[in-house]
């Protein structure tokens, strides 16, 4: 070999090492068990760090690596109905796919994307109106696909290198003790600027519904039972929505999605949407809230919501 | 194939270890394969055009060499002019003049019937036609020797790092190359691999994060006002730049690696003090293209002084459709080719002035030149970017509506939230403009390479992979996107 091609070679060598022991830390870390082979760090820490920094991808990997039949997908709302409860009344395991601060385009999204990795047989799909507003748009699933499917972008990704880095403290320092929230701060907060954000700018969604019909088409070929549940707000939130002019919208957006599966309605004026105690900001109903919705929901007869037909 | 892949990250390598390995002679087999082979990952059937480009002027050059009148040669060069530029027509002008044409008829109410086609453009069609008819006019004019070579021809007209967006080879330069044998030498290879690293770090981490901002207001302008697009805007004028430059970057860097030189494309533009000035440091291979076979054959400068303006009018209007099908290019060229008139005719008044206020040569002077430069080429860059006309005009009178709220901190906040990007990704940004302003900056007095290979290893190797891990950390990885100068 020529001397100046060994040189190459044996710089080129050393020059690499730092990279593929970067590689050889994620597949030993590996907060969101993509390549599912190690167990260094343990299980709690890992779903602490990746369920604070990326929730979305944590629960698709999950849900990938443990498919089930039945989900639930939608927003953080939809994230405290109790799945332990559900199996008592039903007897299935219900997963849920869910992600912070979801659109309904990513909702869409995690549908197809968990029809891929499963059988589906029933599907509850959380949906409230601020989400059916064509503004209302992002694309982190498209994101997530890629990095499922491309170990590459997986290894070489500063949201993971920062999920390991948080891992790592987790399982050697603990959790850092989450600063409680000044609860009726956050509630004004949420109240005046996160409404604001929901419904300053509307406009109709005319891709997102051709989108759902799509899928109300396949779980009606495929005997998929589709639900779409619209989770209670707290009345003052509400009212916002009807400061910025969007009650006839409201109404529609009902109307329309009443059209897909079976849709039912927790957001009218009832003890709960009434009830500040009942919700920890004014759109998180509080778990004992979540418990008595499930239980309604799969109940006979719905007591508190309202199907909408 | 796109540089930006995991196929060229393997390819690349094979194809530079089988060079080394293979005896001078055989070299062009391999680089000829290598090309077509680069050329078809995209589209098969689209090789055909480009065998067809090199043996017209494989052809036409060999009978033009055979004859001595210039009259008799002229035909052969209007055939290789007429067939390659007929292709170039038909691919990628058609569509668009079909469409004019039809807009005007239906204006006067009259039948007219021509169909347009429904093709896809072939990728990189301006650069290779180009470079094949500088070949060709190089031998009319006896400027180059006629290549009898069929397979280092072909090459020539493929060779796989500048194939598909340039730089814009001249035959005397590049194919001489061919018939020199490249041994290894680690300091070339070194030096080669550092140019493409530096080009990937400006597509990939640059380029790419800035389009995330430009493609999301362009596309939806209806959705944005006053600094959102003030801030696309700007982002758009480094996200071409980074993007065009670092493809050339790799370019150059991959020929090198294997021993050839490519010419220089860019040399920081963006510190130009005249438009002029800046069409010497922009895509240099295609200025002086059209310099050399258009406004030089038109007159150039040695003409009467409206005849001067109309040959560097009609050679700007030409470069801008060269660019594009589309109004958009014909009246960023047709701007520029102002810009350029209007600095001629002010000339005198502006010399008159800086000479009053004896300005010339102050430190403020040269910065306001720089300054006025970059605000013109950002001025025309709105409407390289925007989707069709109205666009651009949207743009040039929402621009500034909310000049007035430049002050109001936590409004200018809201609205870069409002581009769908997190004030971290928006930070990382600015901070990469900053950075690679920088780079240029550092590179006036030398090669940056040049100068790292002075320093100590770890400093040298600290810089290799910090750029190493920004490429693979800061990229956005779900965008594997093409380069912008792909389309032309």
């Amino acid at each position: 070999m020529n001397k100046e091609v060994k040189i190459l070679v044996k710089k080129g060598s050393v020059f690499i090492l730092p990279i593929i022991a970067w590689i050889c830390i994620v597949i030993a870390i590996d907060p969101f068990n993509y390549f599912n082979v190690s167990d260094i760090i343990s299980e709690k820490s890992k779903k602490q760090s990746a369920q604070k920094l990326n929730s979305l991808l944590y629960n698709a990997i999950n849900f990938k690596n443990n498919p089930t039949n039945s989900i639930i997908i939608g927003d953080s709302r939809i994230r405290k109905l109790p799945n332990k409860r559900i199996k008592e009344l039903t007897g299935d395991d219900y997963y849920t796919l869910h992600s912070n601060a979801a659109k309904l385009n990513e909702i869409i999204d995690l549908f197809w994307l968990a029809n891929d990795y499963s059988q589906l047989e029933n599907v509850i799909i959380g949906i409230n109106f601020n989400l059916y507003n064509e503004y209302a748009y992002s694309n982190r699933v498209a994101d997530v696909k890629e990095l499922i499917y491309n170990p590459f972008i997986y290894i070489f990704n500063w949201n993971i290198a920062e999920t390991i880095y948080l891992a790592l403290k987790n399982e050697f320092f603990g959790k850092a003790k989450k600063q409680k929230k000044d609860r009726d701060k956050f509630w004004k907060h949420t109240i005046s600027t996160v409404a604001k954000n929901h419904y300053s700018k509307w406009k109709y969604p005319k891709t997102l519904l051709s989108e759902l019909s799509e899928i109300d088409a396949y779980c009606k070929e495929k005997n998929i039972k589709l639900t779409l549940l619209i989770v209670p707000h707290h009345k003052e939130f509400h009212d916002r929505l009807v400061e910025f002019g969007l009650t006839e919208e409201e109404e529609s957006f009902k109307n329309e999605i009443s059209r897909f599966g079976t849709t039912i309605d927790y957001n009218f004026p009832n003890t709960i949407t009434n009830c500040k105690e009942c919700f920890g900001d004014p759109i998180h109903t509080t778990d004992s809230i979540s418990r008595i919705i499930v239980e309604d929901l799969f109940s006979d007869s719905l007591i508190i919501g309202k199907l909408l037909q | 194939m796109l540089f930006n892949s995991l196929q060229f990250l393997i390819f690349f390598p094979i194809v530079v270890s089988i060079f080394f390995l293979l005896p001078q002679k055989r070299r062009w087999i391999l680089l000829l394969i290598a090309s077509y082979y680069f050329y078809m990952c995209w589209k098969v059937e689209y090789i055909v055009l480009i065998i067809a480009s090199t043996l017209i002027d494989y052809y036409v050059a060999k009978q033009m060499a055979a004859l001595t009148k210039k009259a008799k040669r002229k035909k052969w060069l209007l055939i290789s002019l007429f067939s390659n530029l007929g292709i170039l027509f038909g691919f990628k002008y058609f569509n668009f003049i079909n469409e004019n044409v039809q807009a005007i008829f239906d204006n006067f109410n009259i039948f007219y019937g021509v169909p347009t086609f429904d093709i896809l453009l072939p990728v990189g069609i301006s650069f290779y036609t180009f470079q094949t008819l500088s070949y060709t006019i190089d031998v009319y004019n006896g400027k180059t020797p006629v290549q009898n070579h069929l397979g280092i021809f072909a090459v020539y007209v493929s060779f796989f790092p500048q194939l598909v967006a340039g730089p814009i080879e001249r035959s005397n330069h590049l194919l001489p190359q061919f018939f020199v044998e490249h041994k290894f030498s680690y300091d070339r290879v070194k030096f080669g691999l550092q140019q493409m690293l530096w080009g990937f770090f400006k597509k990939v981490v640059i380029a790419d994060r800035l389009a995330i901002v430009v493609d999301g207001v362009y596309n939806n302008l209806d959705n944005y006002s006053g600094f959102s697009l003030l801030v696309a805007t700007l982002f758009f004028t480094f996200q071409i730049y980074c993007d065009f430059s670092g493809y050339s970057d790799i370019a150059i860097g991959s020929a090198r690696v294997m021993g050839f030189e490519l010419m220089d494309n860019f040399k920081r533009p963006y510190f130009s003090k005249s438009i002029s000035e800046f069409w010497q440091r922009w895509h240099i291979s295609l200025s002086t293209w059209f310099r050399d076979y258009l406004y030089i054959p038109l007159g150039g400068n040695r003409v009467v002084k409206w005849r001067w303006y109309y040959n560097l009018f009609i050679t700007f209007l030409v470069s801008g459709f060269w660019h594009g099908a589309n109004w958009t290019f014909i009246v960023w060229g047709a701007l520029h080719g102002t810009y350029l008139i209007m600095a001629i005719g002010l000339r005198k008044p502006k010399q008159y002035i800086l000479d009053l206020f004896k300005l010339n040569n102050t430190y403020a002077h040269k910065t306001y030149q720089v300054g006025f430069t970059f605000s013109l080429a950002v001025f025309a860059w709105i409407f390289f970017r925007a989707n069709n006309i109205s666009d651009a005009f949207y743009v040039i009178s929402n621009i500034f509506s909310d000049i007035g709220d430049y002050t109001n901190l936590s409004l200018m906040k809201l609205k870069l939230r409002g581009l769908g990007v997190s004030q971290n990704d928006m930070l990382i940004s600015f901070g990469l403009i900053v950075f690679m302003e920088l780079y240029n900056l550092y590179e006036r007095s030398g090669c940056v390479w040049k100068k790292l290979g002075n320093k100590p290893k770890w400093i040298r190797w600290g810089v290799y992979y910090i750029l190493i891990f920004g490429i693979l950390f800061l990229a956005p990885y779900s965008r594997v996107s093409n380069f912008i100068y792909f389309q032309f």
